[in-house]
């Protein structure tokens, strides 16, 4: 059994990396603060219920995940952001060149020196939610697949598939700043034809099928 | 499945919810079997483990489409050690590999932002750790 007398010194550390996670789901600050804060107090409060030498982190992040959910996702119209676009593997590295051995890496390492902090942040909280929350766990917090599992109480199948699903709409995301910059290869500039956004594919989907983590299901 | 609404308040076993990671059996990871890893039907790789008498080889659109769960370290082993051997003799993939590790590097150190002074102190007061 923890003691909550324990608890600031064990806890506190982790508030930046919580605001920062807190601002990716609600993607604004004030409800990113509120939420950090009730985080803490819930986590405080059932402190003495959590087994020290066990992950407080993973902890605190599944404190943090269910109260976004059970606060933020009920404000929402009608959350239905389980579809999401399916593109190929390595979208943006192929589309920075990466496989053209002519072009060199020039592109790449151009996009990697000159995307900014901005960028990453709007790219990451333009996926959609369930999406996002996975990406942000796996590659901002760096948990395990299995830590995710837990955090967010799925199966881990499910939890690879929104991660591999999310990376990809990241990376998606990434190439339109790319594109916006110029630093793409010149025939890659812009949308290739018959290419289309994750938006425009969510809207297409959407009326052929639904998926659902991964779950084909014909309306 | 567990109210997650209340999970703070409830006498959860954390001992239960957070135990120790078990490794991942291969049946748990087919190699490429989930939605969305493998849009064009089975792969050699998927094979049981146990019917494998000779080391598994990865393709090309092997390490491509298996890359992103081997960079998590979540591949099974067999399969890990397939791309590893490709990635050890493949130029064009060792090139894709070092993309996607600094791509990783490179969101995970562009997304942070400190806590403002002002509302950690309004929680620290608000916890009684004054």
């Amino acid at each position: 059994m923890a003691d909550q007398a324990t608890f600031a010194e064990a806890a506190m550390p982790l508030m930046d990396q919580l605001y920062s996670a807190a601002l990716r789901m609600t993607r604004n600050a004030a409800d990113a603060e509120d939420l950090v804060q009730e985080t803490y107090m819930k986590a405080y409060r059932g402190y003495d219920r959590f087994n020290e030498g066990t992950n407080l982190k993973a902890w605190m992040y599944r404190i943090l995940t269910n109260s976004y959910i059970n606060r933020y996702r009920a404000k929402q119209r009608r959350p239905d952001e389980s579809d999401i676009a399916d593109v190929e593997d390595m979208y943006l590295y192929r589309r920075l060149g990466g496989e053209n051995s002519d072009l060199g890496t020039s592109a790449e390492e151009s996009f990697l020196n000159s995307v900014t902090d901005d960028a990453v942040k709007a790219a990451i909280e333009a996926i959609p939610e369930n999406f996002r929350i996975a990406v942000l766990l796996a590659d901002v917090e760096g948990f395990a697949y299995k830590e995710i599992a837990e955090i967010l109480d799925v199966p881990i199948g499910t939890v690879m598939s929104r991660i591999h699903r999310g990376r990809k709409a990241l990376e998606k995301q990434l190439h339109d700043f790319a594109a916006e910059r110029n630093l793409l290869p010149d025939e890659k500039v812009g949308n290739e034809p018959g290419e289309e956004s994750v938006v425009d594919a969510d809207a297409r989907e959407n009326s052929e099928a639904i998926l659902t983590d991964g779950e084909v299901v014909t309306p | 499945m567990s109210d997650m609404n209340e999970m703070p308040g409830q006498p959860v076993n954390q001992a239960d919810v957070f135990a120790a990671s078990e490794p991942f059996s291969a049946a748990d990871q087919p190699f490429l079997g989930i939605d969305g890893f493998n849009p064009g039907g089975p792969l050699p790789l998927s094979a049981p483990l146990g019917q494998a008498q000779q080391p598994v080889e990865a393709s090309c659109l092997d390490v491509h489409r298996s890359l992103s769960v081997f960079l998590d370290g979540e591949l099974a082993i067999p399969q890990a050690q397939a791309v590893q051997r490709h990635l050890g003799t493949c130029g064009a993939c060792q090139s894709a590999q070092a993309f996607q590790m600094q791509l990783r590097t490179t969101v995970a150190s562009k997304a942070l932002d400190p806590m403002p002074e002002d509302v950690r102190e309004r929680i620290t007061r608000a916890l009684g750790f004054e």
